[in-house]
């Protein structure tokens, strides 16, 4: 498997950690960048560059280069509605029907851009009518979700509708069970989901060139060929399996985009934020507070974490990112020791951002209201590693439990030297 | 200890527990939680009064109560009271569908062990047994890894912490209650003819005494239509600390700021045995309530409008080992375990569908399994917006035995 250069890659939702590696999977490069800071594909060509000069460039077009990729870039997607351009071709009297169970869940799919057909008007100047129908509330509608039961509409009609949209040059998605709620919140995924895994997959092969192998993390092992719903778990299942290799029950992960618990058990359904949808997965749980949310005066004047957490863009104050204090900054002292975030922040913990850093957190220790609540930002540093040992400690009483991550240590816990890039080549070669 | 690390402390049990109550020895209120569509606080002090005069419960001992009548809620809700040591008390709730029959206060575990008298008699010979021991286990083990923090519970019950806890979260409630408006509003809901609940709230400030009262005087007498008054008050309260946005400081310090009037034998105070209206009942004085202090802090005191009651449907599919329960609301829809059942062939989809303002839901019922549909709120008109039929005809039962081919339907304007 490992005859060609090849690179292995963990894209995160706000950063990505690259390694290449040689014939001799000799690693010849590593780099990790803060997303928002440095394009992706800036990242891909600097590793090509190091690929060139180490291997000259005659060597470096024999053989496709493989990418190997564990996935959380997904997880960017969980606060949205997706699917404004996908459209959903249903029998009638089964509009939307996968939001009905719960109106709070995302949506998927533009609710306008249904078309609802029954057996008996079928035909094709129906299906035109209708195409012309919705193009007109959106034009640049260009994906197909068709969910027709096998029971209502027969073979060639189904066929019908297929090849309908395929001569239009729609992205048709065909849903099998759309008696099945999950199902067709599955489909309208993979459909909603398909513009940012091509985005991955166009970049690479525009820097790497088309021969380029792209194998993802899925349930445990690298595929070229899956449904994008698959990556959402990519990363988690990398963990799990990690964890599973030591025997222990759950990991306990902590980079700077997130601290968390993955059970190693998999499971069958996945409640994701637009519904329950039937795929295997490892569920997770966060720990509180994450690490992006803001350290601010609450609505009482008191010094508090917000309960959710703020966009990964512009980033913590340390960095010279933001403006806003977040939880990562209350430990900017910690983690400015880390190598992975002085690759990430080039200006991280510099002296003009340690003196920004002050200003903001002692204005808002001297904005709280005077009573016996009063506190600073040390006691509340305290407190989120008192509650997250707290939380460890509960959960590893009668467990086995593997902790690691770049941001472990500051919990105390061992360093463990986890660098994505040689974990996923060192499973990659397995 | 600070009052800020007492706060901490408290609210790590809100990881562990979604609803939740803490007390002290003589029965002060230290925190209280609510997160389910029910509000239980003031029924779980209830519950915990009658089970430390009655059964004294020591530490690593776990009671379970159900019983509408005596500190419960309904028989599918059972409330648990542990004590953490001496002077730590701790009661919360889960709901299990299978427990269909009253359980007065029982020790479950006494000094941690198994009452095997009482294993024998409610789990062993119950048809689910498998289901209810997992469900007790489970809730064991959940307060043996609560149980393990000792040095936590040791700082939870000092005096001396409880003390400055109490103080802090009276000077909160103090700050908050000077932000919000003064005065009193009123309204009622009628339930019929002769049926009527009328609440007044009046939230006034005399010589540095802050008093916030909820008079439901002039409300009718009880007809078979009645709920216990700690689950009227429980509803009330949660809208109260919404209110006055002190959620993570609710205790006895705010507790005794608030006085509810509840006329005997009334609609809201005399207890059904089975709990059949709580949830009905308690959904309606906090909408009365909400509306109170709406009026109270509108900024025009003119032209108030009527009370208008909130549509809302919220009943249980009971199939032979499920309890799936529906909510309809005028601004949600959670229809739990509908998508189950359609996967397990109990249920066929006739017809699901969403529009821009509306949910249409129609099913029928397959196969030989009994399923059973139970009603515990009903609060709708059935107009153009809201219908709710089964084999085409409104239903105003409480419970109703689905047979094969029977088809359920629903229409709700969601917001």
């Amino acid at each position: 498997m490992m005859a060609a250069p090849a690179i292995a890659l963990y894209l995160g939702e706000s950063y990505a950690s690259l390694g290449a590696f040689d014939l001799s999977q000799k690693e010849i490069f590593e780099k990790s960048v803060f997303l928002p800071q440095v394009s992706f594909k800036n990242l891909l060509t600097q590793a090509k560059k190091k690929l060139l000069e180490h291997s000259g460039e005659e060597n470096f077009d024999e053989q496709p280069v493989r990418f190997f990729i564990v996935s959380k870039y997904m997880d960017r997607l969980k606060n949205f509605r997706l699917g404004g351009s996908v459209t959903q071709v249903v029998e009638t009297g089964f509009e939307n029907s996968y939001s009905l169970v719960n109106t709070k869940s995302l949506s998927l799919a533009a609710s306008s851009l249904v078309i609802s057909l029954s057996p008996e008007n079928l035909s094709p100047d129906v299906l035109q009518g209708e195409l012309a129908r919705i193009k007109k509330i959106n034009p640049d509608t260009n994906k197909v979700v068709i969910q027709l039961s096998e029971s209502k509409f027969t073979k060639p009609q189904q066929d019908l509708v297929r090849d309908f949209f395929k001569t239009v040059e729609f992205h048709v998605f065909v849903c099998s069970q759309p008696d099945q709620l999950g199902e067709v919140r599955k489909t309208l995924l993979n459909a909603g989901t398909e513009g940012t895994k091509e985005e991955v997959v166009s970049e690479i092969k525009e820097i790497f060139g088309e021969k380029s192998e792209i194998f993802f993390c899925i349930e445990n092992n690298f595929k070229l060929e899956f449904e994008n719903h698959q990556l959402f778990g990519s990363s988690n299942s990398f963990l799990a399996s990690l964890a599973q290799s030591e025997n222990a029950e759950a990991f306990a992960y902590f980079d700077h985009e997130c601290f968390r618990l993955i059970q190693t058990v998999a499971q069958n359904n996945w409640k994701s934020p637009w519904g329950q949808i039937p795929t295997s997965n490892y569920a997770s749980k966060e720990f509180q507070p994450h690490p992006f949310s803001e350290v601010r005066l609450d609505h009482m004047s008191m010094l508090s974490i917000s309960q959710q957490q703020t966009q990964h863009e512009p980033g913590p104050v340390c960095a010279g990112r933001g403006i806003k204090p977040l939880v990562l900054d209350l430990f900017s002292e910690e983690i400015g020791q880390l190598t992975v975030m002085k690759s990430l922040f080039a200006n991280f913990n510099s002296e003009p951002q340690k003196q920004k850093l002050e200003n903001h957190l002692s204005v808002i220790e001297k904005g709280q209201a005077e009573n016996t609540l009063k506190t600073n930002r040390h006691e509340i540093k305290k407190q989120i590693v008192d509650a997250i040992k707290n939380e460890i400690g509960t959960f590893s009483k009668n467990k086995k439990l593997k902790i690691a991550g770049p941001l472990a240590q500051i919990f105390g816990f061992k360093n463990s030297n986890f660098d994505w890039p040689k974990e996923i080549i060192k499973k990659a070669l397995a | 200890m600070t009052a800020k690390n007492y706060q901490n402390l408290l609210l790590q049990f809100a990881h562990s527990f979604s609803s939740f109550s803490i007390m002290n020895q003589e029965g002060q209120l230290l925190f209280s939680k609510d997160s389910g569509r029910d509000c239980l606080t003031t029924t779980r002090l209830v519950a915990f009064q009658i089970v430390k005069k009655y059964l004294k419960p020591r530490p690593f001992d776990l009671i379970i109560l159900n019983d509408p009548e005596n500190g419960g809620f309904s028989f599918t809700k059972i409330i648990f009271i542990t004590a953490l040591n001496e002077n730590l008390y701790l009661v919360w709730e889960k709901d299990l569908g299978v427990i269909d029959f009253k359980i007065p206060p029982t020790p479950l575990y006494e000094n941690n062990l198994k009452n095997n008298f009482v294993w024998t008699a409610l789990v062993d010979d119950h048809p689910e047994a498998v289901v209810l021991k997992s469900f007790l286990e489970n809730e064991k083990k959940h307060l043996d890894q609560i149980s393990a923090h000792l040095e936590n519970i040791q700082a939870l019950s000092a005096q001396k912490n409880q003390a400055l806890w109490l103080k802090t979260s009276q000077e909160i409630f103090e700050h908050q209650f000077s932000n919000k408006p003064h005065g009193s509003a009123e309204c009622s809901y009628r339930l019929g003819p002769t049926q009527m609940i009328k609440l007044k709230l009046l939230i006034e400030q005399r010589q540095n005494i802050r008093l916030i009262t909820l008079d439901f005087t002039n409300t009718s007498l009880a007809q078979g239509y009645s709920a216990s008054s700690h689950v009227v008050e429980s509803g009330l309260i949660q809208k109260l600390i919404q209110f006055y946005q002190i959620e993570n400081f609710f205790s006895q310090a705010i507790l005794d700021k608030i006085k509810i009037i509840l006329p005997p034998k009334s609609i809201v105070s005399k207890a059904d045995p089975r709990g059949e209206w709580n949830s009905e009942i308690q959904s309606i004085c906090a909408q009365l309530c909400a509306f109170d202090i709406a009026q109270l802090n509108a900024q025009s005191r003119k032209g108030s409008l009527a009370f208008d009651l909130a549509p809302e449907l919220k009943f249980d599919l009971i199939t032979q080992h499920a309890r799936n329960s529906m909510t309809l609301e005028p601004k949600h829809v959670l229809l739990e375990g509908l998508e189950d059942m359609v996967t397990q062939h109990q249920i066929r989809l006739l017809e699901c569908h969403r529009s821009e303002q509306h949910i249409h839901l129609k099913f029928e019922v397959l196969g030989n399994s009994q399923t059973t549909l139970q009603i515990k709120s009903r609060l709708f008109n059935e107009t153009k917006d809201y219908v709710f039929k089964i084999n085409d005809s409104a239903t105003f039962d409480r419970k109703i035995l689905l047979k094969e081919k029977d088809q359920v339907q629903i229409l709700w304007k969601v917001t």
